[in-house]
């Protein structure tokens, strides 16, 4: 083992005196290295009472169990707020509103957005687009997504979404790490934390960005960043041009040998690294730079995508030879979880329509719909749906006015978190149904409304864990995904 | 009643103790003032050489009561009765007091000495409080005493002729060395072992028994430790186990712990057995179907140590939602699917529920008669094929099947068909014809066969646009 460096601020902490004496995390960390999450290996080794119990193993053995339902996610996440009026919140009564101003009784003095807050009047919004009924589910959709429409029968719509930021960055950082303020896990980082990979070879979170969409809104690495978990559980994005992840090609002239023999030399001064300082950040960069090395050749392999028929690419839609697009990527997301990469999230943005709503919400309903509707039956037919959790949602909904002036045809919508829709399919979810109600405006939620937190709670649950146990101590303060919220929503599991 | 008189000996014995030494010190005082304590020593010499009588004699009924060997006991005894024969001494010879005095203290320190060393074990005295040993510490000792029990090549134990290895072998040592203290009569620790369900519910501490793992087995590894380890069982002074006993444990218990026909003792409330684990013996007759009646029986957690081994060997293993105990072992990232990746998913063979195999061109199938249990089995884009299916259709619990992108053809129909337990069938892009496919359906329309051919309808452009 080599010296072992004394330092008197370390051996008086209780918490470093552990770390000196027994390194039950060394222990610990060998275990998840190889694939392991802590909720897993507790999960698998559960009720087995051994003598000596080291502090982990009591941990894992205080933690429930819950029968995983789904082994794998892709979440589809809408950026900018879709309107639920265009999509799947069908109100038919508006239409006789349309242009009355919104009564007090709906609003009862709701904080709005600065960009509304001063508008003499606040005229009611009919959507501009129809609606019909599909499938066997008789689900209202809205005539702007005709192909998610043909597979409503695999969709748990949750019409009473709720959440408690009102614009784009807090909204989406809290949908994504349960936290308005930046700096803790994204889900799929506590997932990986918690579950581990399935496969060696690719990470447990990748991260996809739409190149076609309208940046309205800009997005953040952080966003599926590992805030304080080791930082091999941040989410890898894979981009669209040449080199899927940066930097993961070796430089021209020097071979994988070469690359191999530098990465062996690096570990061992890492671990020299490690054996004086005992930093976790020093196992995780370790643990990524063999990532890494892995991925040289599975991530190239995963990408190609010159093996598919011509027939996934007429199912995925026009733009899904188009490199980038949503389209491709719900091909490539396909592929990945196919792989049992465990959590694959989609941004799309662009759904930030404060104006002309009408006019640029159907380019985005044209750029998301057939895609979507395609990789939920791709992962049918596969046999992949039945543990494969499919998730569509935004940030917060949009509001029954209109922003700015209202025409017949031409309106906008602002922030609305009081209520939205989002939907689930697969894995674990009553298919053909709707959760929650909203009034006659959707502007408040009448039955059955559901929490970002419970949404995040639900995930979790549906992947086996129980949403109070995965914790994890940082600063001296016990973190979970849904801070001390959080309930799992039992009327969608089926 | 007798039994009665026995166990009040340890609340007997602090009579003479307390009164004695009482008597003693009234006695020395008489050294340093005067006083006048002659009557009260006369009547608690009386009151301690009558209660070290009755101790006495509780303490004989005791011994008898077969919990302690006579040769450890000896000492307690003599030195008791000596004691009691002093006390008496020191009530009749009033001039000799000072000098018995002395003798009944040294007497009474003596004996409540050599007392608690049968109760407490020998050299507690001096013997340093453990309240848990470090596991560090076991393992050693287990270290040590395997090296000596895999030395001795002269024990042959578990005649695999013999049919039933508990009834045989284990449960003579069981009813000669455990049965005194963990039985119908005494249950020390909460724990009996007088019935298999006994054994495998535990004492105080929990369970005992992990079968397929002794070292994890508190019914082997207290055999094991040090004789003069708190934990050691039997305890000191009782009968010890022989090396080849304590191997037919060992073994027994590495075989799966098999209980053969043996129940043994019922608990005192019925409601305690699950009817479903003994009604379905008499079925049990032909081996054809023998996984299928089967009872099922409650899975023990599997043991960590396979799994990591399984781990090892590129096996990804996850729990599953059909049972509590169930595994599910995707192969995603073994790279050559040999012999040996096949015999450690044996170890696990009957917690495995789930296998995924997709992708994979070097599935031996008939490897997969290994996991009875199975449940769900991934086989999309393998080398299967239509004879693969027979071999598939003696897994009698089969109910997930994946064949998407393989070549079963309408050969394989009526083997697919005669899947019993059968109730999900991906068949996207194999050799089944339309016609296969629906003699399938017709020879089962309670199957659910994906196809997997989408037919998106074109969307009517003209609804796109606004309304009014």
């Amino acid at each position: 083992m080599g010296h072992k460096h004394v330092d008197p601020f370390r051996l008086s902490h209780p918490d470093l005196e552990k770390l000196n004496r027994g390194l039950d995390r060394r222990d610990f960390l060998k275990k998840t290295a190889m694939g392991f999450g802590a909720v897993a290996l507790h999960g698998l080794l559960a009720s087995h009472q051994a003598a000596g119990q080291s502090l982990e193993e009591q941990i894992w053995q205080a933690l429930p169990r819950i029968a995983p339902k789904a082994k794998r996610v892709v979440y589809l996440f809408m950026s900018g707020g879709p309107s639920q009026f265009e999509t799947w919140d069908y109100k038919p009564e508006l239409t006789k509103r349309m242009g009355q101003d919104l009564p007090d009784s709906v609003r009862k003095g709701q904080r709005l957005t600065g960009m509304s807050a001063n508008q003499a009047v606040l005229p009611v919004a009919a959507s501009a687009y129809g609606f019909r009924q599909y499938g066997q589910s008789q689900t209202w959709v809205s005539d702007l997504l005709p192909y998610t429409a043909q597979v409503v029968d695999e969709l748990c719509i949750i019409k009473s979404m709720f959440t408690e930021q009102i614009n784009h960055d807090p909204a989406i950082t809290f949908f994504q790490t349960g936290h308005q303020l930046p700096g803790r896990p994204s889900i799929g980082s506590w997932l990986s934390y918690g579950l581990g990979s399935e496969n060696q070879n690719l990470p447990a979170f990748i991260v996809m960005v739409s190149k076609d969409a309208s940046k309205d809104q800009p997005l953040y690495a952080r966003l599926w960043g590992n805030g304080f978990l080791p930082s091999e559980h941040q989410g890898v994005q894979f981009r669209s041009s040449k080199d899927p992840v940066l930097f993961l090609s070796n430089p021209e002239g020097y071979d994988g040998k070469d690359r191999r023999e530098m990465l062996d030399y690096l570990k061992q001064l890492n671990q020299l690294q490690n054996e004086a300082w005992g930093d976790p950040e020093v196992d995780a960069r370790i643990s990524q730079y063999e990532m890494a090395y892995r991925m040289q050749t599975s991530v190239p392999e995963v990408m190609d995508v010159s093996d598919e028929p011509q027939e996934v690419f007429d199912l995925y839609g026009p733009n899904s030879r188009d490199k980038g697009s949503f389209a491709a990527n719900c091909l490539l997301a396909r592929k990945l979880l196919e792989k049992d990469v465990r959590f694959v999230q989609l941004y799309h943005q662009g759904w930030d329509h404060h104006d002309s709503l009408p006019k640029n919400i159907v380019n985005q309903c044209k750029q998301t719909d057939q895609a979507t509707a395609a990789l939920i039956m791709d992962l049918k037919r596969r046999g992949m749906l039945e543990d494969t959790l499919v998730i569509w949602g935004g940030e917060f909904g949009r509001t029954v006015y209109s922003q700015g002036k209202l025409s017949p045809t031409g309106y906008g919508r602002d922030h609305h978190p009081k209520c939205f829709s989002m939907w689930m399919a697969g894995a674990g979810v009553k298919a053909g149904t709707s959760f929650g109600q909203t009034d006659d405006f959707s502007y408040n939620i009448i039955k059955d409304p559901v929490h970002v937190h419970d949404f995040q709670a639900t995930l979790l649950h549906l992947m086996g864990i129980d949403h109070e146990q995965l914790v994890y101590k940082y600063q001296g303060r016990r973190f979970r995904l849904t801070d001390v919220h959080g309930k799992v929503v039992k009327g969608i599991l089926s | 009643m007798i039994d009665l008189m026995g166990h009040l000996h340890p609340f007997l014995v602090h009579f003479p103790i307390g009164i004695l030494v009482i008597a003693c010190v009234m006695i020395w005082l008489r050294a340093f003032r005067k006083t006048d304590f002659q009557s009260s020593i006369s009547l608690l010499s009386m009151l301690g050489a009558l209660t070290a009588g009755a101790a006495c004699i509780s303490g004989y009924l005791l011994s008898q009561s077969g919990d302690y060997q006579s040769s450890s006991v000896n000492p307690h005894q003599w030195w008791g009765i000596g004691t009691c024969l002093l006390a008496i001494a020191l009530y009749f010879f009033h001039a000799y007091r000072t000098i018995i005095s002395v003798l009944v203290f040294l007497a009474l320190a003596i004996t409540g000495h050599l007392g608690g060393e049968l109760t407490y074990g020998a050299n507690y005295l001096f013997q340093q409080k453990k309240s848990v040993i470090s596991s560090k510490e076991i393992q050693r000792t287990l270290d040590s005493s395997l090296v000596a029990l895999a030395k001795d090549t002269t024990v042959q134990v578990l005649n695999p002729t013999k049919k039933f290895p508990f009834q045989d072998e284990v449960l003579p040592i069981l009813k000669n060395h455990c049965f005194q203290c963990h039985s119908s009569k005494k249950q020390k620790g909460k724990l009996r072992l007088d019935s298999e369900l006994f054994i495998k519910k535990g004492g105080k501490e929990g369970a005992i028994l992990l079968a397929g793992n002794p070292l994890k087995s508190h019914l082997y590894k207290y055999l094991i430790l040090p004789e003069d380890d708190d934990l050691h069982m039997p305890p000191e002074g009782k009968k010890q186990l022989n090396s080849r006993q304590i191997a037919i444990i060992r073994r027994w218990i590495e075989i799966g712990a098999p209980f053969g026909e043996y129940t043994g003792a019922l608990p005192s409330s019925a409601m305690d057995i699950s009817s479903s684990e003994n009604s379905s013996m008499d079925e049990v007759n032909s081996p054809a179907n023998e996984a299928m009646v089967k009872p099922m029986k409650s899975l023990e957690p599997v043991n960590p140590e396979f799994i990591l081994e399984a781990k090892n060997l590129g096996l990804s293993v996850s729990s599953v939602a059909s049972h509590p105990a169930g595994l599910s072992v995707n192969f995603v990232n073994v790279k050559q699917l040999d012999a040996q990746v096949w015999q450690v998913a044996k170890k696990i063979q009957d917690h495995i529920f789930q296998i995924k195999l997709g992708k994979r061109k070097d599935v031996a199938v008939e490897e997969l008669l290994n996991f009875p249990q199975l449940e769900q089995l991934n086989l999309e884009q393998s080398n299967i094929q239509d004879k693969d299916l027979e071999i598939l259709g003696r897994l009698p619990n089969l109910k997930r099947l994946n064949l998407y992108g393989t070549s079963v053809s309408d050969a394989g129909v009526k083997t697919l068909a005669s899947m019993k337990a059968l109730k999900v069938l991906y068949i996207w892009q194999s050799k089944l014809s339309q016609k296969g496919l629906q003699s399938l359906q017709s020879a089962r329309p309670d199957l659910q066969v994906v196809q997997g051919e989408i037919h998106f309808t074109p969307p009517d452009t003209n609804r796109l646009k606004a309304i009014k």
